[in-house]
């Protein structure tokens, strides 16, 4: 077994003695440090850092609570949703657009709530569809739905894990306004090592397990816009609860 | 109550404080441990909120006074805007179903029994929802306790494996420092996507401190 694996087993068999509460922030702390070792720029890469990082997305995928093994990159599907046709999703935009002069900024992300439309679409019966068929059954929508925009060079957010609001997270790519400088991405980190780009186009779709896998977004470049639409289920935990703290 | 005793049955109307005016009604069918709520709002006042605050005040209500910890509302899977009032109200659908309706329901925690009620689920504020200070401290009284395991972990790992443990602990302190710096606005009360945001002030300083605690050397 490598360092990495073994001292993620470590991790692991600390966690099982755990209170709920101690839990919560050992994934805090594990992703914490993944912000640091996986962030997309200005940070050197050695074989340390390569273990430390191997160990805490294994760690942090140990941790995950769920009755149902997830994927070892955490994405359940990725694909456009055949009730997101052309209208509605011009919809999404047009609300994106109308919900970004109240975003407020976090890290290196702006934010909003959901409007109407996205809080519809959070607990529809279309969206709990396409996660109970994807994810399984049992997930029950947390009715949160937020916008999210990249829309300043630079912008985008350091690998990290969600909270549980957004344990099984739908992010729906609205719009990507790309140049030829560069392009911004989502970028998961799976438990077994390595980073996977998972490239959306608009209107496209990616459920993944995002309070246990590592993710983030590559900073966006110079005139470049990002649209995001995300909205949290939270899958039945091993023994029936769900976080309760 | 009902003939048998078993239930009881309650009944409000919904009224503007300041002129009493009559804009719907709740009401709430009691039996042990559940309430089942049930709420109209008159069609010229729909679309103000008035239904979703009047939900979240009953349940309030019901778990304070009737010590229920459970909620339900049965809704039918084609009433959108009932479920939008549930979901504004924090409950969610579970997977039980009343004939047509599913079942939403709000659980609360034990211990918000005598201090005015802490919600298990996520309370929501206008689409986003607010860390409750009641979760907070008990992320933030859990921590030290944690720290104090990792700790006797460290102690216990072998040497590679200890290097290994301490980068990662490092790392965790530096990445705290980078979203102190980046916090630009107080965020540290909204909940959103990244588990940063559950660090207040006194996480932060216990994990920037983390490593000097430990008697990890910095690199």
């Amino acid at each position: 077994m490598s360092q990495a694996g073994s001292t993620a087993n470590a991790i692991g068999q600390l966690a099982d003695s755990l209170s709920p509460a101690e839990r919560n922030n050992l994934r805090l702390l594990l992703g914490m440090a993944a912000g640091d070792l996986a962030k997309f720029a200005g940070s050197q890469s050695d074989v340390l850092r390569s273990e430390a990082l191997s160990s805490t997305v294994a760690a942090l995928a140990g941790l995950q609570p769920y009755a149902r093994v997830i994927p070892a990159n955490g994405v359940v599907w990725r694909g456009r949703p055949s009730f997101m046709d052309e209208r509605r999703l011009a919809e999404l935009v047009a609300e994106s657009h109308s919900r970004r002069t109240d975003a407020r900024r976090y890290e290196r992300q702006h934010l909003a709530t959901g409007g109407p439309l996205a809080d519809a679409l959070a607990v529809s019966g279309d969206m709990q569809s396409l996660v109970a068929k994807h994810a399984g059954p049992g997930i029950t929508a947390t009715g949160i739905a937020s916008y999210l925009f990249y829309d300043e060079a630079g912008l985008g957010i350091d690998p990290h894990v969600d909270t549980d609001v957004f344990a099984l997270n739908a992010i729906i790519l609205l719009k990507h306004d790309a140049v030829e400088d560069g392009r911004s991405e989502l970028v998961v980190f799976p438990a077994t090592g390595g980073r996977e780009t998972v490239v959306l186009t608009p209107g496209e779709l990616v459920l993944v397990y995002a309070d246990s896998v590592v993710h983030g977004r590559t900073p966006t470049a110079d005139g470049e816009v990002v649209h995001v639409l995300t909205i949290g289920f939270q899958p039945p935990l091993t023994d029936g609860r769900r976080f309760s703290m | 109550m009902s003939p048998d005793e078993r239930e009881r049955w309650l009944n409000w109307t919904v009224r503007w404080k300041l002129s009493g005016r009559a804009l719907g009604w709740v009401q709430a069918t009691v039996t042990a441990g559940t309430a089942r709520a049930a709420y109209a709002v008159l069609r010229d006042e729909r679309g103000a909120g008035i239904a979703s605050e009047a939900l979240s005040a009953l349940a309030h209500w019901l778990h304070q006074q009737t010590y229920v910890e459970r909620v339900v509302a049965e809704i039918a899977d084609t009433n959108v805007p009932s479920m939008r009032v549930a979901a504004a109200a924090s409950f969610r659908p579970s997977d039980n179903r009343s004939g047509d309706e599913v079942i939403w329901e709000l659980a609360f925690s034990l211990s918000g029994r005598n201090d005015g009620g802490v919600l298990a689920s996520t309370p929501r504020r206008n689409g986003m929802t607010e860390k409750r200070d009641d979760e907070q401290a008990d992320l933030e009284a859990a921590l030290p306790s944690l720290l104090d395991k990792l700790g006797a972990l460290r102690g216990e790992l072998d040497g590679d494996e200890q290097t290994v443990f301490d980068e990662i602990v490092r790392s965790a302190a530096r990445h705290t420092e980078q979203v102190k710096a980046d916090d630009v606005e107080s965020h540290e009360r909204i909940f959103m996507k990244p588990m940063s945001v559950h660090l207040t002030e006194g996480m932060r300083d216990e994990m920037l401190a983390l490593p000097k605690r430990l008697g990890i050397e910095d690199q």
